[in-house]
């Protein structure tokens, strides 16, 4: 009872408090209707949800067959295309728009190979853009959800109905199809509410046509410094998600039910068919969606433009790490990977020492649901108003807030496993708690807090949309100046930064793959 | 209808299964053994779950090669298999559905089948909502739904508590004499073999090695193995049944355990064997006893 309280009163300093602020600001009639009936803000609302609806519908069309070749099939490569659905959790979002740019770019490598044809692909500053964006970010999450849902089918329910005379079409619209779509439900409202308030892409491909309110929200204070329209603005989303959220508690917890099953389904082993080429060429098409766009940055990354031709050259690197004063972003380009590593490990100690007590309050469910409904601009925003006069830890609270539900889960998950008993033995065998916590529980959650201290760096390392609005235009961090230098059309400098953070955040993938036992 | 396997061979690594076998018209057969022996493989062949590496499969006296949907079987597994989306009512109607059968066709027929698995009242509950007994009587009731030809139940009743699973044997036993369905039943519980069946087929290491009634096996095994299966005492190439033996004469062992099962008791000696008596009323042991006792009938197996 009094642990509750506590939770309570953690979750109000730490999260409500911002949002609080924003409240105080923002709970303004006046600014509802005027949001509500302005020509101006009911277009980017209209756009805000169209842009997820249509986002999520793509990302399905392209998960939905992962998700059946994963699970039905037995294949050399499959443990890794497995691994790679994580990709959405530590992948940040600059490198998408990143990846974007240099391939299908006007410059783009795509386009430098069609102009050998007279053809070219221009559609990268459209509403196309985003949308393939966030189908590209976020599919791997429809294969990781429904996969692991189809997997768990049970044999028997396909086999009787089979003896009951179901054939292909049938059985599938008619059982196969309705024991999956709470898990089809929960992943396509999880990718919604990601389009939803995607940031780094609609900020970089929208351009003014096209806005959403997490953007607008952002541009209200860095054009016009209306903090009240702004808030006001943000509580309109808040409510959105909410309702949003409540849809996916609810089919989350039907997906996540556990069932019991007698037999697993038997893979199949993949064989070389006629049959088979629909798989192989989504294959294919995983295998460039994923190799492409990293060969294309670090092609980037090695090019320069010299003013009539581009030509090979280590120029861009030796920017970064030299020690020079970069004019776009206003400081030395070292000085940004400063910082991002330097905020990368302060989140890593606040977001643990928060959550590893938070993990032990047990009533975890709500923890993991705030951050669906707070996105990053939200959060810049009260922790903009809540400490008005700057500072480096702004960034790093921002950015531990949005990490440390996932700290939770990953504390969590190993210490619901933990037997009672054991620590009771030991207790009983004279330990202190605190001898007891050393030597009994924190060995066993100890793969669990390496996971959470690697999202949590992740998240840090890659996050853009609160640190964009706390940076004060002087704690500058690597997607800011990847973004500054895509702003600048300075792509090369762009990719080679690029290339730094996927290299951080392709360790700390490879760190969370390794650590097997913690399911996220 | 009757079945025919003629040298059903199938392989899964060092298992063979080598199998030929008659089921009659409106027989009740039990495929009877050990985990692992290869009934269940047997029951799946015949259902088209599995393809048999070779040797034929024939229903009544046609080959059977057809898909698993055109076989019209029924089919109900241990675990129920029941579709957690649809109610108690679908559930039952599924396959008519797939048949394409009228409305009203589809309201007579299932209601027909509440009533035969006595689940009147039950036709809009949930899956989730049903107890155990509850839900392996929908399964029973969706199987028979189709009419089938055949009938395949693989350990229906094995997830049961002791007390609902005599009552369901029962009532198992009562529908499929008043259909006349040919069907064939899968377990490893000699008990439920015995009481269920017109016929049992003993296996092990995926052959049979004796198919017969339940008197004649419990009572004449062919060999050891299902002398032992059924429960006899077997030493070398002699086995006897534990009820033939008698205390009181003969050779001295100790007791080395005792089971009271009510009206009987079973006495386990130290040196293996297994007496199992009515319990007389003076009568007193107790584990660590010496006690005398005598084999009174003996078969020599081969």
């Amino acid at each position: 009872m009094k642990k509750s309280y506590i939770s309570l009163l953690f979750l109000f300093v730490f999260f409500y408090l911002p949002i609080v602020s924003i409240l105080e600001t923002g709970l303004s009639p006046r600014n509802f209707s005027y949001i509500l009936t302005d020509y101006y803000y009911q277009k980017i609302i209209y756009f805000t949800f169209k842009q997820a609806f249509l986002s999520t519908a793509v990302t399905l069309l392209v998960g939905l067959p992962g998700a059946y070749i994963i699970s039905n099939y037995d294949f050399f490569g499959r443990k890794f295309l497995k691994s790679i659905t994580m990709i959405p959790f530590v992948l940040p979002s600059i490198l998408v728009v990143l990846s974007f740019v240099v391939l299908f770019g006007n410059n783009g490598v795509i386009n430098s190979f069609l102009s050998h044809v007279n053809l070219r692909i221009s559609f990268l500053y459209t509403w196309k853009a985003i949308i393939l964006a966030h189908a590209f970010y976020n599919f791997p999450l429809v294969i990781r959800i429904v996969g692991a849902s189809w997997e768990r089918l049970s044999v028997h329910i396909e086999e009787t109905a089979r003896t009951l005379g179901a054939k292909r079409f049938f059985l599938f619209r008619k059982v196969t199809f309705p024991l999956l779509l709470p898990s089809i439900l929960t992943s396509a409202i999880l990718t919604f509410i990601f389009c939803f308030t995607s940031f780094a892409i609609v900020l970089a491909f929208g351009g003014v046509r096209y806005t959403t309110m997490e953007v607008e929200i952002y541009y209200l204070l860095q054009r016009s410094g209306n903090f009240n329209l702004g808030c006001s603005l943000a509580i309109l989303q808040i409510m959105f998600l909410i309702s949003l959220m409540f849809l996916y508690n609810k089919f989350s917890r039907i997906y996540l039910k556990e069932e019991k099953i007698t037999k697993f389904k038997q893979k199949k082993k993949l064989r070389f068919s006629l049959d088979n080429i629909p798989i192989y060429l989504y294959f294919l098409l995983v295998f460039f969606m994923m190799i492409l766009p990293m060969i294309a940055v670090g092609y980037y990354s090695l090019t320069k433009f010299t003013g009539y031709e581009t030509v090979l050259s280590s120029y861009w690197y030796k920017m970064i790490f030299g020690r020079e004063y970069s004019p776009i972003i206003g400081s030395v380009a070292l000085v940004s990977v400063k910082n991002s590593l330097f905020f990368g490990f302060c989140t890593v100690l606040l977001s643990l020492s928060m959550g590893i007590p938070a993990a032990y309050l047990r009533k975890v469910e709500i923890f993991l649901l705030v951050p669906l409904i707070v996105s990053g601009v939200t959060l810049g925003l009260g922790i903009l108003k809540l400490f008005p006069l700057g500072g480096w830890w702004r960034i790093v609270l921002a950015h531990s807030l949005i990490a440390y539900p996932f700290v939770v889960r990953c504390v969590y998950i190993p210490l619901k496993k933990l037997d009672p008993s054991l620590l009771e033995s030991a207790l009983s065998l004279g330990a202190s708690r605190i001898y007891a916590f050393f030597k009994i529980e924190l060995p066993m959650i100890f793969s669990g807090i390496i996971v959470a201290s690697s999202f949590a760096f992740a998240i840090s390392v890659g996050e853009l949309a609160a640190t964009y609005l706390l940076y004060d235009g002087e704690y500058i961090t690597m997607p800011i100046f990847i973004y500054r230098f895509i702003s600048a059309r300075r792509f090369g400098g762009a990719a080679a930064m690029g290339v730094l953070l996927m290299a951080i955040t392709g360790t700390v993938f490879i760190i969370i793959d390794r650590m097997k036992e913690v399911e996220i | 209808m009757k079945i025919k396997l003629t040298g059903i061979k199938k392989r899964f690594g060092d298992f063979r299964l080598v199998v030929s076998l008659k089921v009659y018209d409106s027989e009740f057969l039990t495929l009877l053994g050990p985990s692992g022996c290869g009934k269940t493989t047997v029951l799946r062949i015949i259902a088209g779950l599995e393809n048999q590496d070779s040797g034929y499969l024939y229903f009544n006296d046609k080959m059977m090669d057809l898909p698993i949907e055109k076989r019209n079987i029924g089919l109900v597994f241990q675990d129920y298999a029941l579709f957690p989306h649809l109610n108690v009512f679908e559930n039952i109607a599924f396959g008519l559905r797939v048949r394409k059968y009228t409305k009203k066709e589809i309201k007579e027929r299932v209601e027909e089948l509440l009533d035969l698995a006595r689940l009147n009242t039950y036709e809009k509950r949930r899956i989730q909502d049903l107890s155990g007994g509850e839900q392996q009587r929908v399964a029973l009731a969706r199987a028979l739904a189709i009419s089938p030809d055949l009938l395949l139940l693989d350990e229906p009743l094995s997830s049961l508590d002791a007390k609902l699973r005599i009552s369901l044997r029962e009532e198992l036993k009562k529908i499929q004499k008043k259909l006349g369905i040919t069907t064939l039943y899968v377990t490893h519980d000699q008990e439920e073999a015995l009481s269920l069946s017109d016929r049992i087929a003993v296996m092990f290491d995926g052959k049979i090695y004796q198919v017969d009634a339940p008197e004649n096996i419990y009572h004449h095994p062919k060999n050891k193995y299902v002398a032992e299966f059924m429960g006899w005492n077997v030493e070398g190439n002699i086995g006897f049944k534990q009820e033939d033996v008698s205390i009181g004469k003969g050779k001295e062992e100790r007791i080395a355990n005792i089971e009271f099962l009510g009206r009987e008791v079973k006495i386990k000696l130290e040196n293996g064997i297994v007496i199992r008596k009515t319990r007389e009323k003076d009568e007193n042991y107790a584990v660590g006893d010496t006690i005398r006792y005598s084999v009174k009938k003996i078969t020599q197996f081969d």
